[in-house]
C-alpha cells in the first residue's frame, strides 16, 4: 500500500515537471522563430490546452477510487475527534480500557498456559502417576514399577525420577539450607537439556550417589559470581565435600515454581525411595501419547491404599502432561478470568455501539441530506465503518500501550503468586489478540447502527427516533453482562474474605518462625529423645533472651508450612469404622497455645507435669472432637489409641480451637497435639512472639540456635504474617482481577443507562414540554424516566441472575467455602446492579423535570 | 472524473499513434507532439496537452517506460520507450484497427457502382 502511494506521489511530481518542460521547450521554439518571450509563453499555453485540467486528467489515471474516499473518511474522522472530542474521547477511552483489560489478562494467560516450556519438545514429556480403581490419583510411582519401566518399555525414550532434597551449605561461616533436587542420570535426556558448563551426571555417579553436584544458574550467578572456573571446585553440602561438575542452563527448573540451587545425583531403590518416586518420561520418537497411555495402563499396575476401606485397591499408571504439573492448578482459574475479560470486551463493544447508535440517530438529518445529495448507501456505510474503526484503533493502541507497562509490573508482583511469570510478556500473540479485539469493537460499533438504520427512510421530520429499541436491547445486554461479572466477583470476594489471614485460627502478627532439623545435628542420635528435648529447652531459653522477643515456643509442624505428620488413630469403646480415623499430629511445648494465640475451648494446656513417667496426655482440636465424639459435648478424659505406634493410649486433657493447617484456604482437619516432654521431636520449628517487627530479630534467633549447636544448618527466619498472606495470594489475586472486571462492567452499564436516558430526554424535550404544559407534574416526568431505568435495569438484572446461575458451576473450582449459588451474593449483586441503574438515571430525570415548557416548545 | 477533452480522434487513437511512433525511437513529450504533427502532415491537430493523460494511461498499463534524460539541446526531458508489452499491444491494436478500417471503408464504398 505504501509503495503504491509512494509511486503515485512520484508520478504526480514527474507529470508536473514534464508539463513545465514541454511549455518551456515550446516557448523557446517560438522565441527562436522570432516571437517575443511574453507572446511565446501565452501561445505555448494556448496550444497546450488547459494545463490544470490536463494535469488533473493525467493524475486521475492513477487514482484509486475506494482508497481515496477512504482517506477522505479518515480525514473526516480525525476532524470529528477535534470537533466532537467528547464523543470521540469517550469511545477511545472505553475501547482503550476494554483492550487494556483484554491484552493484560491475555498476556498473563498466554505466558503461563500457551508459551512453550523452557525445554525442547516439552509436549513429549509426561509425568507418570497412578490412578486407583476408585478414581484417586497419586503422583507416587512404586519403585518396582519404576525399575520395570526403566529396564525396558517400547513407548518411552528416557525416564527419570527425582525428589526435592534440601541441602545445607556451609559457605565457611553461617550455614544455610537451600533447595536441592535429587535426580537420576536420565534427567537430562528426559528434559533434553545439558549443563551450560561442565557435564551431566553419569549413570555410575547416579547409582553410587557420588558426591558430585550441578549448580543452578541463579545460584551460580549470585553465589559464585558467574565464575566459569567453578567446575571442579569443592563445596560442603550436608557436611560432605561435593565436587561441582557443572552449571545448569539459565531459567531451567523443570516443573518447579522456584529454581533449585543444587542438583544432586540419585539412584532409585526401595531403600532410597520408600514411598515411591516421582517419575517423568520422554516418549520414544514415533509413539504418540495415546499409544503410550495404552501401554502404561496395561503394563504398569500396582495396588494403592483405599480411601474408603482398609484394603488396597488396584491402580494403573497414567500419563500426565508435564505442563499440567507446571501450571495445571492455575489453568482453570486463568481460563475463567479470560472468559470474564471477554465478557468485559463484549460489554465494551455493546457500549461503544450504543454511543455510535445514539450519534447516528442524532445526525440522522445529516445522513439523510448526504443520501439526498447522492451519497450511495455503500459510501455511508464506509464512512461509519471508518469512523468506528479509527476510534477503536486509537483506543486499542492506547490500551495496548498501557498493557505493555502493566505487564511489566505484573511480572514482578505476580512472581510469588503464579507460576511461569518469566514467560509473561506482551508478545506478538498478545498484540494479535488485541488487534482482533480492537477490530471486533470497531466492527460492532459500526454494524449495529448500520443494521438498525437499514430501513431508515427519509422521514427524519416524522419524529420517530429510530434505533431506540436496539439501544434499549443493548443497554439491557450490558446490565446483564455486568450482573454476571458482579456475581462472579461477589462469590470470589466472599470466598476470599472467609480465608483472610484474620481467620487462620492463630495469631500471625509479630510471630517469627525458624525451622531446625535435628537430623542434621551431629551429636544427637535419632533415638535420643532426652538430648532432643534438652536441645529444644536450651534454644528456647537462648531465644527468649534476645531483646524484642516476648515468648518462645516450639512445635514439630507449624500450620501453613506445608509439612505435616499424619497418624491413624482408634477411639476406644467405639467400633472400628470402615474408613480409619486419621489425625495430623503435632508435638509442641507447653506454652505453644499461648505463644500462637490458639485459645483452648475445653480443659487445659500442657503443663510441666506432663513429662516422662506421668500419664500420657494429648490435646485435640474441635474438628477432631466433633469427628470422633460427635455426640459428646465434653471430651476431656477420653482416650485415643495410636494404631501405628505400640498402640499407645493418650488421654485428652484439652480441646483447642481449629487452625487452618494447610493455609488460609484450607478446611480445618482433625489434629492431635502431644507434649514435647513425652515425645522425641526430630523437626522443630521455634515460634518467637516478638514485641516489634519479627524480621528484625531474625539474625539474632539464628545465632541463638548456633550458640547451642554451632554450625547447625538452619533455614531462614520467616514471619507468620507473610506466610499467611502467601497462602491467600491466589484467591486474593483472582478476587482482585474479577473485582476489577466487575467494577468496570458496572461502570460501563451505568454509563449506558445514563447515555440512553439522557439522549431520550434530549430528544423528547418537546414532548415533555407539551406534557408539562398539559398539566403533568415534574414529579411524574421524573418518575417516568426513573421508571424506564428501573425497567431496563430490572430486565437486565433478571437475565443476568439467570445467566450467572448457569455459569456459576464453572466457577466452583475457584471458590473457597462458598457455593456458586450463594443466595446472599446473588441478592446483594442484583440489588446493587438495580440501584446503579436507577441512580445513573437520576441526572437525566433531573434534566427532564427541569424542562421549561415554553422554552422547549419555542426552541425546537 | 472530469469529462475528457473534446476529441478529434476516436478513443485510443492517440495512444495507438504514440506507441507506433515510439517503435522507431524513444522520445519525450514535446518531440512526440512534433512527430505526430509531422507524420500526419499537419492533418491531425492534437491539443498538445492531451498527450499527457494518454502517456499516463500508457505508463500505468506498463506499455511504455519513462526515464528522465538530458536531450540534445541540453534540457531535462522525460523520455518514453516502448516496453515489450507495448509492442505486443500495438500489433494487436493495429490489426484490429485495420480490420475495422477495412469494414468501415467497404461500407462507405457501397452502392455507387
Amino acid at each position: 500500500m505504501l509503495r503504491v502511494l509512494f509511486r503515485r506521489r512520484r508520478a504526480f511530481d514527474d507529470l508536473s515537471a514534464e508539463i513545465r518542460a514541454h511549455l518551456e521547450e515550446k516557448t523557446d521554439a517560438l522565441v527562436a522563430a522570432g516571437m517575443s518571450r511574453a507572446d511565446a509563453a501565452v501561445a505555448a499555453r494556448r496550444a497546450f490546452g488547459d494545463v490544470t485540467r490536463l494535469e488533473e486528467a493525467g493524475r486521475d489515471v492513477w487514482r484509486m477510487p475506494t482508497f481515496d474516499s477512504l482517506t477522505a473518511d479518515l480525514r473526516h474522522t480525525l476532524r470529528l475527534v477535534r470537533r466532537q472530542p467528547g464523543f470521540a474521547g469517550n469511545i477511545i477511552l472505553i475501547s482503550g480500557l476494554g483492550i487494556f483489560a483484554c491484552a493484560t489478562t491475555f498476556s498473563v494467560v498466554s505466558g503461563i498456559l500457551l508459551a512453550p516450556l523452557p525445554f525442547p519438545r516439552a509436549e513429549r514429556v509426561f509425568e507418570i502417576g497412578m490412578r486407583s480403581s476408585e478414581g484417586f490419583f497419586s503422583a507416587a510411582l512404586p519403585v518396582d514399577a519404576y525399575l520395570r519401566i526403566e529396564s525396558g518399555s517400547p513407548v518411552i525414550g528416557s525416564i527419570t525420577a527425582g525428589y526435592p532434597n534440601d541441602v545445607s551449605v556451609d559457605w565457611g561461616g553461617e550455614p544455610e539450607i537451600l533447595d536441592g533436587e535429587r535426580v537420576t542420570a536420565g534427567y537430562f535426556r528426559v528434559y533434553g537439556i545439558a549443563p551450560i558448563l561442565g557435564r551431566a551426571f553419569t549413570v555410575d555417579e547416579a547409582e553410587q550417589m557420588a558426591p558430585v553436584v550441578l549448580v543452578g544458574n541463579r545460584l551460580w550467578r549470585s553465589r559464585f559470581g558467574s565464575d566459569s572456573s567453578v567446575v571442579g571446585r569443592s563445596v560442603t553440602l550436608n557436611d560432605t565435600a561435593y565436587t561441582v561438575i557443572g552449571v545448569m542452563p539459565p531459567g531451567f527448573r523443570a516443573f518447579y515454581t522456584d529454581e533449585p540451587g543444587f542438583w544432586l545425583p540419585t539412584r532409585v531403590t526401595a531403600s532410597v525411595s520408600r514411598f515411591g518416586v516421582n517419575a517423568q518420561v520422554r516418549l520414544k520418537d514415533g509413539i504418540d501419547d495415546r499409544q503410550a497411555a495404552a501401554w502404561f495402563s496395561g503394563a504398569v499396575t500396582a495396588r494403592m491404599g483405599s480411601r474408603t476401606t482398609r484394603d488396597s485397591v488396584p491402580a494403573t499408571a497414567v500419563l500426565v502432561p508435564i505442563v499440567e504439573r507446571v501450571s495445571g492448578d492455575v489453568a482453570r482459574p486463568l481460563r475463567i478470568l479470560l472468559a470474564a475479560v471477554l465478557l468485559v470486551l463484549l460489554l465494551v463493544a455493546a457500549n461503544v455501539a450504543t454511543m455510535h447508535l445514539a450519534r447516528t440517530a442524532a445526525r440522522e438529518r445529516e445522513l439523510v441530506v448526504r443520501r439526498a445529495l447522492g451519497a450511495s448507501a455503500f459510501r455511508q456505510a464506509q464512512l461509519l465503518l471508518v469512523e468506528s474503526l479509527v476510534l477503536s484503533t486509537i483506543g486499542g493502541a492506547v490500551g495496548t500501550l498501557a498493557a505493555y507497562w502493566a505487564v511489566g509490573g505484573i511480572r514482578i508482583l505476580g512472581e510469588s503468586v503464579l507460576p511461569r511469570m518469566d514467560a509473561v510478556s506482551l508478545d506478538g500473540r498478545v498484540i494479535a489478540f488485541a488487534a482482533v479485539a480492537t477490530a471486533f469493537v470497531g466492527l460492532v460499533g459500526a454494524l449495529v447502527p448500520l443494521l438498525t438504520a437499514r430501513d431508515r427512510s427519509s422521514d427524519w421530520s416524522g419524529g420517530r427516533v429510530t434505533g431506540t429499541r436496539t439501544s434499549s436491547a443493548l443497554v439491557v445486554a450490558q446490565v446483564t453482562l455486568s450482573v454476571v461479572l458482579l456475581v462472579g466477583a461477589g462469590l470470589l470476594v466472599k470466598g476470599f474474605m472467609r480465608v483472610l489471614p484474620s481467620s487462620p485460627g492463630f495469631a500471625t502478627e509479630n510471630r517469627a518462625a525458624i525451622l531446625v532439623s535435628l537430623g542434621r545435628h551431629r551429636d544427637i542420635a535419632p533415638t535420643d529423645s532426652l538430648a532432643s528435648r534438652r536441645f529444644v529447652a536450651a534454644v528456647t531459653a537462648r531465644m527468649r533472651a534476645v531483646p524484642g522477643v516476648a515468648e518462645v515456643a516450639a512445635t514439630t509442624f507449624p500450620p501453613f508450612f506445608g509439612s505435616v505428620s499424619r497418624s491413624e488413630i482408634e477411639v476406644p469403646g467405639q467400633p472400628v469404622p470402615d474408613r480409619p480415623f486419621f489425625a495430623f499430629r503435632n508435638v509442641v511445648t507447653a506454652n505453644y497455645f499461648s505463644a500462637m494465640g490458639i485459645p483452648l475451648r475445653q480443659g487445659r494446656a500442657f503443663v510441666e507435669e506432663d513429662r516422662d513417667g506421668a500419664p500420657r496426655v494429648a490435646i485435640v482440636n474441635e474438628a477432631a472432637a466433633a469427628r470422633w465424639w460427635p455426640n459428646e459435648p465434653l471430651v476431656i478424659g477420653r482416650q485415643l489409641l495410636f494404631t501405628d505406634e505400640q498402640r499407645t493410649a493418650v488421654t485428652i486433657v484439652g480441646v483447642s480451637r481449629n487452625t487452618r493447617l494447610f493455609g488460609s484456604d484450607s478446611r480445618p482437619r482433625p489434629e492431635i497435639y502431644l507434649p514435647v516432654e513425652q515425645r522425641n521431636p526430630r523437626y522443630v520449628t521455634f515460634i518467637a512472639r516478638t514485641t516489634g517487627d519479627p524480621r528484625l530479630v531474625g539474625r539474632e534467633l539464628q545465632r541463638a540456635v548456633w550458640a547451642v549447636a554451632p554450625r547447625l544448618p538452619i533455614g531462614t527466619v520467616s514471619d507468620l504474617e507473610s506466610i499467611a498472606m502467601r497462602s491467600v495470594r491466589r484467591p486474593r489475586f483472582y478476587a482482585w482481577a474479577m473485582g476489577a472486571f466487575a467494577v468496570a462492567a458496572v461502570a460501563l452499564s451505568a454509563l449506558a443507562v445514563h447515555g440512553l436516558l439522557a439522549f431520550a430526554v434530549a430528544r423528547q424535550r418537546r414532548e415533555i414540554g407539551i406534557r408539562l404544559a398539559m398539566g403533568a407534574t415534574p414529579r411524574r416526568i421524573g418518575a417516568t424516566v426513573l421508571g424506564r431505568a428501573a425497567l431496563l435495569g430490572g430486565v437486565g438484572v433478571g437475565l443476568g441472575v439467570v445467566l450467572a446461575r448457569g455459569l456459576g458451576r464453572f466457577m466452583e473450582s475457584l471458590l473457597v467455602e462458598v457455593t456458586a449459588t450463594d443466595a446472599g451474593v446473588f441478592v446483594a449483586t442484583a440489588a446493587a446492579a438495580l440501584a446503579v441503574a436507577v441512580l445513573s438515571a437520576c441526572a437525566p430525570a433531573y434534566r427532564a423535570l427541569r424542562v421549561d415548557p415554553s422554552d422547549a416548545l419555542r426552541n425546537d | 472524473m472530469p469529462s475528457p477533452a473534446p476529441r478529434v480522434l476516436f478513443p485510443g487513437a492517440l495512444e495507438m499513434m504514440v506507441l507506433r511512433i515510439l517503435t522507431r525511437e524513444p522520445l519525450h513529450g514535446y518531440a512526440l507532439v512534433l512527430r505526430i504533427r509531422q507524420a500526419s502532415n499537419d492533418l491531425l491537430q492534437v491539443e498538445e496537452g492531451s498527450l499527457y493523460p494518454a502517456l499516463q494511461r500508457l505508463l500505468k498499463a506498463g506499455l511504455v517506460r519513462a526515464t528522465w534524460e538530458t536531450s540534445a539541446t541540453n534540457r531535462r526531458v522525460r523520455v518514453y520507450r516502448l516496453t515489450p508489452a507495448g509492442s505486443r499491444r500495438l500489433a494487436a491494436e493495429v490489426s484490429s484497427f485495420e480490420q475495422m478500417l477495412e469494414g468501415v471503408s467497404r461500407v462507405l464504398a457501397l452502392g455507387d457502382a
